[in-house]
């Protein structure tokens, strides 16, 4: 396993699985649009805004997913120290703010057809919001601290700590929602969507998956290029002026 | 197709952002490759 | 050890009090709080008296925050943060000595003026000793995540607004329920007991939880 997690391994790994997860990002990508426009029929009652659904749906899962695949990172960083595990956090928090963001957008523009205003305070509109912010904190942290490996440890901790509160604040907000019943026609998403939609659904949800696997590994490649592009100009500079830099970051294994 | 405004918008709106990240992520990949080339040129020289 | 943190708790709270970034200038950001807001929504005292509860709370959740972002920058600054993480004392201990003596400086000077306030606000003596009984149960809980907040961002120059945003999301559940429990004190179909009951849950929960992260926090970023 330790192999898999060895920077340049990864890197070369990278270079040569990347074009074989575009191509199949690309081609999922084409089936789910053309059935989600010639293929999904129109609900009976919503009409065609449910094909606003085949987006919507995917990107509520990819921010969740893109959490999860920080989280682990974030163990990564602080039980086993690995720079890999630093550029593979760094680089999922800005894709959960984007996918999350187009979860939020994409349901206003769902909501204001069906139920008539851009948004409600709606239970699971407001926890992704939060989720939203806590994505925007992790941001301004990693923005923030200067230092790779402290930016990394801090954010680990910060994401972990969400981990833990995410499921406290989607019970909280269910509570509060419950206890504020809004006006809004919202059903508790029906579990019996018929199979001519699930298809298509499952089709998009998979190539968003697969479109963020492969922009979150370009991402995680920058990173460690970034790393190593820091660590050399430190190194260069040191040399330049005969061992007077500052070498905090060139002991760095990258 | 009733919406269509809406529908457009939200298929518009994703695929930019999206395809923003992916246009950024492969710029910054340019950048850097072409920035710890020329630092390895220096080197050498 | 006992003996030690009891030293700590009173040189925070000594210096909490001389350097006046503790209790007062808190109940002092709550006072305005309170003030602006009717210059904002209008004097309506029907309307202030539903939304009291509401204000106070966020009023308390503002000050406390506000004066959480020197909990360890000061001790970074200074030196004594270094002493304290090499000290035998277990860092999670200091932690959460230093929350407690920073919520009795600040957090509990607030839920003490809340009802003074809360009567400038038209609310019903029913509703008063809601909102203090819920700010005593929910302020520790506020303290406990800022104190988080504040060891991710003690080594930064102006770590303050950085906090806030990193903190904020996160003490959303502790607002839901100290409001619920607030209002429901004065709403006879509502329930006092249940948001009242998992408020105090939340508090427990992040003492036990926000030494740990604020530690590791410390440490790691000490290094």
């Amino acid at each position: 396993m330790w192999k898999y997690a060895n920077p340049t391994f990864f890197l070369t790994l990278v270079d040569r699985v990347l074009p074989w997860l575009a191509a199949a990002t690309a081609a999922l990508m084409a089936a789910g649009l053309y059935m989600t426009f010639f293929v999904a029929p129109a609900d009976y009652q919503q009409g065609d805004a449910v094909r606003i659904m085949y987006i919507h749906v995917p990107s509520a899962w990819l921010s969740m997913f893109c959490y999860m695949t920080m989280a682990a990172s974030a163990l990564g960083t602080l039980v086993w120290r690995h720079p890999l595990a630093d550029a593979a956090q760094k680089a999922a928090a800005p894709l959960g703010a984007a996918f999350t963001f187009v979860c939020l957008v994409t349901g206003s523009l769902w909501g204001k057809p069906m139920w008539g205003t851009w948004w409600v305070w709606d239970a699971r509109l407001t926890s992704v919001l939060v989720l939203f912010l806590i994505y925007l904190g992790l941001i301004a942290l990693w923005q923030t601290i200067e230092e790779p490996g402290k930016a990394a440890r801090a954010a680990a901790i910060l994401t972990l700590v969400g981990v833990v509160n995410i499921p406290i604040i989607k019970f909280s907000v269910d509570w509060w929602n419950t206890l504020h019943q809004p006006a809004s026609v919202f059903r508790a998403g029906g579990p019996t969507i018929a199979p001519s939609m699930l298809w298509p659904l499952l089709v998009m949800a998979l190539a968003f998956t697969l479109l963020f696997i492969s922009l979150h590994l370009m991402a995680t490649r920058n990173e460690i290029l970034r790393r190593r592009l820091h660590r050399l100009t430190m190194l260069a500079a040191n040399a330049a002026d005969g061992g007077q830099a500052d070498l905090r970051f060139a002991d760095m294994e990258v | 197709m009733d919406h269509a405004g809406y529908i457009i918008a939200a298929f518009a709106i994703a695929f930019a952002v999206v395809a923003g990240m992916g246009i950024g992520i492969v710029r910054d990949h340019r950048a850097l490759t072409r920035a710890l080339s020329r630092l390895s040129e220096t080197r050498r020289n | 050890m006992t003996r030690a943190l009891a030293a700590l708790f009173l040189r925070d709270l000594r210096l909490a009090r001389r350097i006046g970034g503790g209790g007062s200038m808190g109940v002092v950001f709550f006072l305005i709080m309170v003030t602006i807001v009717p210059f904002a929504i209008g004097p309506d005292l029907n309307l202030l008296g539903r939304i009291g509860p509401a204000i106070l709370w966020i009023g308390a959740l503002l000050a406390t925050l506000l004066g959480l972002d020197r909990l360890f920058q000061a001790d970074h600054e200074d030196g004594s943060l270094d002493l304290l993480r090499m000290a035998d004392t277990p860092l999670e201990l200091i932690v959460l000595v230093k929350c407690a003596a920073h919520w009795t400086a600040t957090g509990l000077p607030l839920a003490l003026a809340a009802p003074v306030f809360g009567v400038m606000l038209a609310m019903e003596p029913q509703a008063l000793a809601g909102v203090t009984l819920s700010l005593l149960a929910g302020t520790p809980a506020l303290t406990f995540l800022g104190a988080m907040g504040a060891a991710l961002t003690a080594t930064l120059r102006r770590g303050g607004l950085l906090m806030a945003i990193l903190v904020l999301p996160m003490a959303v559940p502790v607002l839901i329920f100290g409001v619920s429990a607030a209002a429901a004190a004065s709403d006879a179909v509502a329930s006092f007991g249940t948001p009242f009951m998992i408020l105090c849950a939340l508090t427990l929960l992040s003492a036990v939880g926000a030494p740990f992260a604020a530690a590791a926090a410390l440490r790691s970023l000490g290094e």
